[in-house]
């Protein structure tokens, strides 16, 4: 029953989604390792203890004490139990009851999940909640207590720029959606290639909601070494549908404004063209309680989380406050998922100077011509095993003291054909739902993570439900081909944003529909009804201030492919508006769609390389000087006809010289003398 | 004559509905290429324009509509038909030539046009560039329109419609205000003189008027004066209706201003065209650009200005020929339509032909220019082997075959001037 609430309370706290909320019972019962029945003995009892402060908020000292009260008594209990942890147990629940003063939270999660072709996702989730304050009350909204677990920097831009709700995301890499599945947490936490902000700022108009955007965009800058100081205005827009429905479901945007006569706005800008570095992941963990040293953060290498196929970073911080109490806390989600293909980790493991496998490790295929010249290579083995800390090239060290609810590794794979086991000190243990918690017991043994399977091709994914790709064809034309292999339609929402220098045409848009199922839709009407492009939201580019922003709904019925295409004018820049690497081309940022029913779905399509002419950029003296030229010819000789006196040319020489200023002069002398 | 002046026209008609449905593409081609389509005149904006009207989306907002509200209001009346909108094109088209014709008609006199004057529009509606700027279905076309019949007008002394047609043709494309001047001095001073574009009629009509009565003159060129400054006040008054009635069409927003006049004047669109402008504004470094801009502007403004007042009372009619050449040489955003116009009124410099210096050679460089340009476009955008160099080479080559044609009628109207009607082509003459 204790269990259940707990549930609740989280989902309620953290808005966390189906997943998440799904990891959490799973972990309910997941026999954790180690100080098993202690640890999870403490934790249901604080997280009630916890609610109970939620619910008798009028009188808040009170229940506080009780609960140090009931803790102190808890400790006891360890005491008498395990008298050789009692220091540590100490440490740990002076840490809490410093937390359940400030009502502060932090747990962490680690997902492992098998991809097909021996691929791997690792999917680490840190979850903070603040200490709470009251958003009617102004100078408690100044005044925010030291923090242990919230960042305190997070909560200075949060004040600094009225931010209610901030979302940034660093992506690089091509997510294999037709081998690999579905996005991880409905794909809400991964973002388009490159980096995105979106962020929903308090602010009396649009004009200072840009302002305060602008000056969260440079200070997220500095913070995370990204260049989002360039989300100027024509990287920004101000989505109309996209993000917002779906959001108010998830009670993202339900904070109310601190100041009445302000009102919410939701910007979104994004930069397709960022690299994603180890200095944007350094930062994220500087955010984290344990600072990347202990816990599953301590796994996290630079040179691991970059060095692989697909990898995403996603921070996501959320004001939530209780309409009834007006009390509000901010929290801060850490979410950061990367693919690895096993095969390429171990040979980096085993050759880390990469050289050629010697004629024996070769696996061949001796059903094909085979000889000491030939060698079919065979296809990856289907049996693999692997320690965790094989990928990530580190092991896990300890478990954070500061979190109540113990750090989990979970494995997501079907339990018939993976095994899962935790290693410590050589002996092995499994647990039936295949995770694990962390217990900071085991913080001096060396400890590890056992992955095996005799069948990589079972795994646990999910289908992705849509298939969305993006591209641009020779003669100006951007083509978005959004394909449902679902018995059910689907209602997307797709927001599109075109830089100025691409100039849309919105008359062109054509929608086109193929139907891969018998009862195929051939007249116009039809067409139009099944298609339902309706809510169009357009507003067009003003050169150098903004980008085309477009967005519509659209459904797309089952079992068939929606095509829509327009065409655009590119248009040249100055000179000083190139980028250095001008004849790369330029990435447009990748379309946002967002699945509304029958689930909530989030994908971003690929971003697309534009190509604009370029001029001789060595030239900009020589046109000024030749057009000038050109000009002063023209001008010259028209001006000279306008104002000249036409004479014979025979007596052009003696006019000439009786006119001349000289000859004038004498004349003048002459008369004089 | 009648029945040869209407075979012409639907001579020009059939042609040009002919080639439409032979080549339905061709439209398409034509709006793309730099030629015939800038982003203020071409057709697809003009489309998107109208497309965001009929959906109540922000038309002028935007960056890609550069059209008259007036223009885009008409055009959306053919809601979309091809045909209607291709054979209202066609019919413009043969306007102009029947315009064309009615004013050489009115010079038949003093003109030595050796052909028949529906020679003239046949000229104007069998010239492939005018041919493919009315397929193309360039806005240039109700510019050219415009003008036509306001110098028609103007001749006829029909003050009012003429200063409307400027106006219209203004609101088009607004360097077209600087032909007020010029159109302001062709207005005859007398309903019952004969005008000869190559020497002034008012310097006949004066002296025959002279052995009549001295007394008379000072009337007589207050009496002009009026006539003009009466025309200029129309036009201008007119142009400001026009721009309120936009107003009002335009739901009341005044952005229709900044995305139409000020983006031909400030030329902020960077796109290759054939005009001087584009690639030395792409070139130029920011801060020198607005003063360049002015510079530019001036250059336009400079010569209309001139030439209309050197010409004004010997040859206004050219003088105005010269002016739109000019305008169509030195506008930011200029298309071979306007070219088409200006050669569609060389034939009115008939008597002038025999002074000129190197007729083959300014034909044969302009040739060249429209020639090569679309290879040099091609090969710089699509297929990358040249750069940006080559187009703007063949711009300033363009540019200077122009040039030359004017330049070379502007030598003819001083040589001609100095011969005092009586041609004497073997006179040599130099300037001092």
């Amino acid at each position: 029953m204790t269990r259940f609430e707990i549930l609740v309370s989280a989902n309620d706290e953290n808005s966390l989604d189906d997943e998440v909320s799904l990891l959490l019972e799973d972990s309910t019962n997941a026999g954790s390792f180690g100080e098993e029945t202690h640890v999870s003995i403490d934790i249901p009892q604080n997280q009630d203890l916890t609610d109970e402060s939620h619910s008798s908020i009028e009188i808040e000292d009170e229940p506080i004490e009780i609960h140090d009260d009931n803790i102190v008594q808890e400790s006891h209990e360890a005491k008498e139990d395990e008298e050789a942890k009692h220091a540590r147990e100490e440490r740990k629940q002076a840490q809490l009851k410093l937390m359940e003063q400030e009502s502060q939270s932090y747990h962490e999660e680690l997902q492992l999940q098998p991809l097909m072709n021996n691929h791997i996702r690792a999917g680490f989730v840190f979850q903070m909640t603040s200490n709470e304050f009251n958003f009617n009350d102004k100078s408690e909204f100044e005044y925010i207590h030291h923090g242990s677990i919230f960042p305190k920097s997070m909560r200075h831009i949060l004040q600094e720029t009225k931010s209610h709700a901030l979302h940034l995301r660093f992506q690089r890499g091509k997510w294999d959606a037709e081998k690999w599945g579905a996005l991880p947490d409905n794909g809400y936490y991964i973002g388009g290639s490159g980096a995105e902000l979106w962020s929903s700022v308090e602010a009396s108009d649009k004009n200072s909601a840009y302002g305060q955007w602008k000056i969260l965009a440079n200070s997220l800058s500095g913070m995370f070494c990204a260049s989002l100081d360039a989300l100027d205005s024509t990287h920004t827009i101000f989505p109309k549908y996209s993000f917002i429905e779906n959001d108010f479901a998830n009670n993202n945007f339900r904070s109310p404004v601190f100041n009445e006569q302000h009102d919410l706005f939701l910007l979104h800008g994004s930069l397709p063209n960022e690299p994603v570095c180890t200095e944007n992941l350094t930062p994220l963990l500087k955010l984290l309680p344990t600072r990347g040293k202990v816990g599953l953060s301590s796994i996290l290498d630079g040179h691991r989380v970059f060095d692989n196929p697909w990898h995403n970073l996603a921070l996501d911080l959320n004001t939530i406050c209780d309409d009834i109490t007006k009390k509000c806390k901010y929290t801060l989600d850490i979410h950061l998922d990367m693919v690895f293909h096993i095969p390429t980790v171990q040979a980096r493991n085993d050759r880390p100077i990469p050289k050629p496998l010697t004629g024996e490790n070769l696996r061949c295929d001796y059903s094909k011509p085979y000889d000491a010249f030939q060698c079919f290579p065979l296809p990856d083995e289907n049996s693999i095993t692997y320690v965790l800390s094989d990928v990530f090239g580190k092991k896990i060290n300890g478990s954070p003291l500061i979190s109540s609810i113990p750090s989990k590794i979970c494995l997501k794979a079907p339990k018939e054909t993976w095994n899962f086991f935790i290693v410590v000190n050589d002996s092995v243990y499994g647990t039936d739902s295949n995770c694990f918690d962390l217990s900071d017991d085991n913080a001096d043994k060396d400890q590890d993570f056992y992955i095996q399977s005799d069948n990589t091709d079972l795994i646990a994914t999910e289908k992705s439900p849509i298939s969305i790709t993006r591209s641009l064809s020779d003669d100006n034309n951007v083509r978005t081909v959004f394909k449902n292999t679902n018995d059910y339609p689907l209602e997307i929402l797709h927001l599109e944003s075109v830089p100025w220098f691409m100039k849309l045409y919105l008359s062109t848009l054509t929608i086109q529909i193929s139907n891969s199922s018998p009862k195929s839709l051939r007249n116009e009407d039809s067409l139009e009804r099944t298609v339902n492009f309706t809510s169009i939201y357009y507003s067009p580019a003003i050169d150098r201030k903004t980008s085309n922003h477009l967005e519509y709904k659209l459904t797309i019925p089952q079992m068939s492919t929606v095509i829509i295409s327009y065409s655009f004018d590119k248009s040249l820049l100055q000179f000083a508006e190139y980028p250095p690497d001008a004849n790369h081309g330029f990435e447009i940022d990748s379309s946002i769609v967002t699945i509304l029913s029958p689930m909530n779905y989030y994908v971003r399509s690929n971003t697309l390389l534009l190509l604009l002419s370029t001029p001789d950029f060595s030239m900009p003296y020589n046109v000024i000087i030749l057009t000038s030229t050109v000009m002063c010819l023209i001008f010259g000789t028209l001006y000279n006809f306008l104002v000249k006196r036409m004479v014979p040319l025979k007596y052009a020489d003696i006019y000439n010289k009786r006119d001349s200023p000289i000859a004038k002069l004498k004349t003048c002398m002459r008369k004089f003398i | 004559m009648k029945g040869s002046v209407g075979a012409v026209l639907l001579a020009g008609i059939a042609l040009r509905l002919a080639t439409t449905l032979v080549f339905p593409t061709l439209q398409q081609t034509l709006d793309k290429s730099v030629e015939f389509s800038t982003p203020i005149t071409s057709f697809k904006s003009l489309r998107e324009g109208i497309y965001l009207l009929n959906n109540d989306l922000p038309v002028y907002d935007g960056g890609v509509v550069h059209h008259s509200p007036m223009l885009l209001a008409i055009l959306s009346i053919f809601n979309g038909s091809e045909f209607l909108v291709s054979l209202f094109y066609t019919i413009i088209d043969s306007l102009i030539a029947l315009n064309l014709i009615h004013i050489l008609n009115y010079f038949q006199n003093s003109i030595n046009f050796n052909n028949p004057t529906w020679a003239i529009g046949l000229l104007y509606l069998f010239n492939p560039l005018s041919l493919l700027t009315c397929i193309s279905r360039s806005s240039t076309i109700f510019n050219n329109l415009f003008i036509s019949y306001s110098i028609y007008f103007a001749l006829n002394n029909n003050l009012l419609l003429a200063s409307i047609f400027i106006a219209l043709a203004s609101n088009i494309s607004i360097y077209s205000l600087l032909l007020i001047l010029p159109v302001s001095f062709i207005i005859p001073k007398n309903y019952s003189s004969t005008y000869s574009p190559t020497h002034s009629h008012s310097a006949s009509i004066d002296s025959n008027k002279k052995k009549i009565s001295n007394n008379n003159n000072a009337n007589k060129i207050s009496k002009l004066n009026c006539s003009r400054l009466r025309f200029a006040i129309f036009a201008l008054l007119s142009f400001t209706l026009l721009i309120a009635i936009s107003f009002i069409i335009n739901n009341s927003n005044w952005n229709f201003i900044y995305a139409t006049f000020w983006m031909d004047l400030s030329s902020s669109k960077n796109f290759p065209n054939l005009g001087l402008w584009w690639y030395f504004f792409i070139e130029m470094f920011d801060s020198f650009i607005p003063f360049y801009k002015t510079v530019f502007n001036l250059f336009i403004v400079s010569i209309v200005l001139t030439i209309s007042i050197r010409f004004n009372s010997s040859q206004p009619f050219y003088s105005l020929i010269l002016s739109i050449g000019w305008i169509t040489l030195t506008k930011p955003y200029p298309t071979l339509g306007d070219i088409s116009f200006f050669i569609g009124l060389i034939p009115f410099f008939k008597p002038l032909f025999g002074y000129l210096k190197y007729p083959v050679i300014s034909s044969l460089l302009f040739l060249h220019a429209i020639l090569l340009s679309p290879i040099f476009y091609h090969i710089w955008i699509d297929v990358g082997s040249g750069n940006s160099n080559f187009f703007y080479a063949i711009n300033l080559v363009y540019a200077l075959s122009v040039a030359l044609i004017i330049t070379e009628f502007c030598w003819a109207m001083l040589r001609c001037e100095y011969d005092k009607g009586s041609p004497n082509y073997k006179a040599k003459v130099a300037q001092i």
